[in-house]
């Protein structure tokens, strides 16, 4: 039961989802390589403020 | 007085850490109380020991810090499967239902199991949460002897995290660089444990011990397929290969037709191949790690490193890192894993949300025993209860004993003080024994430890008399740098090589101190000062002055499966079930043919796999 709740979910809603953002060229993982001379990215310094008190 | 409870918890190595005013008063991992091997479980007993190291009648601490951010982390569960759908749902149906039931309301869950623990702690919106990677760069540069030090640390994955840099001063911390999931240092090293048949999480060092055996003939596919490497020591991985974003195993097929072989089943032979992927990995890690602390070197100008995060627990890779030179010292978190989060945490929140201050030599770690100590007459009152026999004796005369025993080729149970926190037995909670023996790694891993190894073990070595055993300049009191055993100790070598058997090299005499030698003459160092364990250091000088040698093969405290142990009464019970001659706990002298035949237990028939 709960496997296709899952499955529903899964394939139903996340999925279509999924395909139309990385139809719109959304990479959220950077999944792609790179020419670049760097893949690290900048922490903002807003960061470093750490909100301690979110849980997010 | 300020006191800050830290927490790490819900996916492995749980624990608790305490501190006051910025000073580490106490800390241990909830794996040793109950007894389950990196419990991943709300830490309630870790915390309620923490507490009771309070000074005054009030245990409640006035904050309370939580490792990481859960919320993040779910974020980026879900933008994992946004990328990959319509693959993963193996994973997506194995892990949403635990969110949906548990993780999500972690901040409900923590709440309610504090106030079990003290009503007063049950406040949800008390609670306070870190982020994983600033825990474990917390808990790498202010615990460190140095005033300012470059930070770098690298795990499997925190939130989105992966790798992090940045620069401590005073009581500043500054991350400013990082590398997200799905790139990850912790993971790739983690997929050739998995592919190699060990255990994720706790096998990679099995596999960096397996890498000497092997030559890194794999190191320049992964560097072309797996790994793209930049000079500056960032780096993206090939997701193509790898199956941990939509999968419930490391690696898929396509890794294995890459290198030409399935994983290999935890019971089949260990080959040549694997320790070729041993090397192989382990060399590409090194690569990693170097170039980003030179990057980090060239960039902040800082003379000293601190490190933490599960990979700084890779030895070998730290003292090529030391070697290299682009720092002059570097320091390492002792509990570099998850475990050491929940210090990292606390550190964190004292320094950088109420600005406390931070002095250099105060608050520096120079230890790792922030566990559970006995007093002697709880440890005596303990062993009565349990039917041992035992003798009390001064300590000199422990020592004398001890010494004695060590040197007659026995292994002995050295059960003393507070208990270490972090992955290694530092000689409080420790197995020792004669390192100059041929036999011995193989008699103690058999009949005590009941597991094959191909590790030799770490020796511990009186500080004074390191650079006389080792090629080592500076102070490992964690055991988390290597070094070549000194070249006047080593023995030349027949090469004998036997195309069967790759890990038969482990039997071959290389040096004065056999047992603790590895294949490449390397060792696993820890050096012990009178300053930092004094009872131990007692007892290294009293075996030197038998028998010249200031090193001891220093083991873990425990059997396969099982956690350190933590008590006077684990301690009891593990001697029973193994072939130790003797056990010393405190000023207690236990000898096995003293004790209750009714009281060995068969550990042998019931121990859960390594």
């Amino acid at each position: 039961m709960s496997l296709l709740i899952m499955g529903i979910l899964f394939y139903a809603v996340v999925t279509p989802f999924a395909l139309v953002l990385r139809a719109f060229g959304r990479d959220r993982l950077n999944l792609k390589r790179d020419a670049c001379a760097s893949y690290w990215t900048e922490r903002d310094a807003g960061d470093d403020a750490a909100p301690f008190d979110k849980p997010y | 007085m300020t006191s800050i409870l830290g927490i790490s918890d819900l996916y492995h190595d749980s624990a608790a850490a305490l501190i006051v005013d910025g000073r580490v008063v106490a800390a241990a991992q909830e794996e040793r109380f109950t007894r389950r091997k990196q419990d991943a479980a709300f830490p309630e007993q870790s915390i309620r020991y923490v507490l009771g190291q309070m000074d005054g009648s009030e245990k409640r601490p006035d904050h309370v810090v939580f490792y990481e951010k859960p919320f993040l982390k779910f974020e980026r569960l879900l933008e994992t499967y946004l990328s990959f759908a319509p693959r993963g749902f193996q994973s997506f149906r194995t892990a949403m239902p635990i969110w949906g039931r548990e993780k999500l309301f972690q901040r409900t869950l923590l709440a309610k199991a504090l106030a079990k623990i003290d009503p007063d702690l049950g406040d949800q919106d008390r609670l306070r949460f870190s982020d994983h990677h600033l825990s474990h760069a917390a808990s790498a540069f202010y615990p460190s002897p140095f005033e300012e030090a470059a930070v770098l640390t690298m795990d499997g994955v925190g939130e989105w995290t992966t790798t992090s840099a940045g620069i401590g001063r005073g009581r500043t911390l500054r991350i400013d660089r990082e590398i997200n999931f799905p790139h990850s240092l912790g993971l790739l090293y983690a997929a050739f444990t998995y592919h190699a048949g060990f255990r994720v999480n706790s096998g990679e060092y099995k596999l960096m011990g397996l890498a000497p055996y092997g030559e890194p003939r794999y190191a320049q596919v992964i560097l072309d397929r797996l790994i793209d490497l930049k000079e500056d020591g960032s780096f993206r991985l090939d997701q193509s290969y790898f199956n941990y974003c939509t999968g419930l195993t490391m690696t898929n097929a396509r890794f294995d037709a890459l290198f030409g072989r399935a994983p290999r089943d935890p019971d089949a032979p260990i080959e040549t191949f694997h320790t070729d992927m041993a090397a192989s990995v382990q060399q590409v890690t090194e690569l990693a790690v170097t170039r980003m602390a030179r990057d980090l070197a060239r960039r902040t100008g800082m003379r000293n490193l601190c490190l933490a995060g599960g990979v700084a627990l890779n030895c070998v890779a730290n003292a090529k890192l030391l070697r290299d030179g682009a720092f002059r010292e570097i320091w390492v978190q002792p509990a570099a894993g998850d475990s050491g989060g929940a210090l990292g945490a606390a550190l964190a929140f004292w320094h950088l949300e109420l600005g406390g201050e931070r002095r250099t030599e105060a608050h520096a770690m120079r230890d790792a025993f922030l566990g559970p100590a006995f007093a002697q007459a709880d440890i005596e009152r303990a062993l009565t209860e349990a039917g041992a026999h035992f003798d009390v004796l001064s300590p000199e005369a422990v020592d004398d004993l001890a010494a004695d025993a060590l040197a007659a080729g026995q292994a002995i149970a050295w059960f003393q003080g507070r208990m270490e926190f972090g992955p290694r037995a530092l000689g409080n909670r420790s197995i020792l024994a004669d390192p100059r023996d041929p036999d011995m790694q193989r008699r103690l891993n058999l009949k005590t430890k009941f597991r094959e190894s191909f590790r030799p073990f770490a020796p511990a070595v009186l500080a004074e008399d390191a650079a006389d055993w080792f090629d080592i300049g500076s102070e490992s009191p964690f055991m988390l740098f290597t070094a070549p055993v000194a070249a006047h100790r080593r023995r030349p070598v027949e090469p004998a090589a036997d195309a069967d058997d790759p890990l038969a090299a482990l039997q071959t005499v290389r040096s004065e101190i056999p047992a603790v030698t590895h294949v490449d003459c390397s060792a696993r160092v820890q050096t012990v000062t009178h300053a930092q364990n004094p009872r131990f250091h007692a007892l290294l000088s009293a075996f030197k002055k038998r028998t010249g040698c200031p090193v001891l093969a220093n083991t873990s405290f425990n059997v396969r499966g099982e956690p350190i142990v933590l008590s006077p009464q684990d301690a009891f019970r593990c001697f029973m079930g193994t072939d130790l001659d003797l056990l010393v706990i405190g000023d207690c002298v236990l000898q096995k043919s003293l004790q209750d035949p009714a009281k060995l237990c068969r550990y042998v028939d019931t121990l859960a796999p390594d």
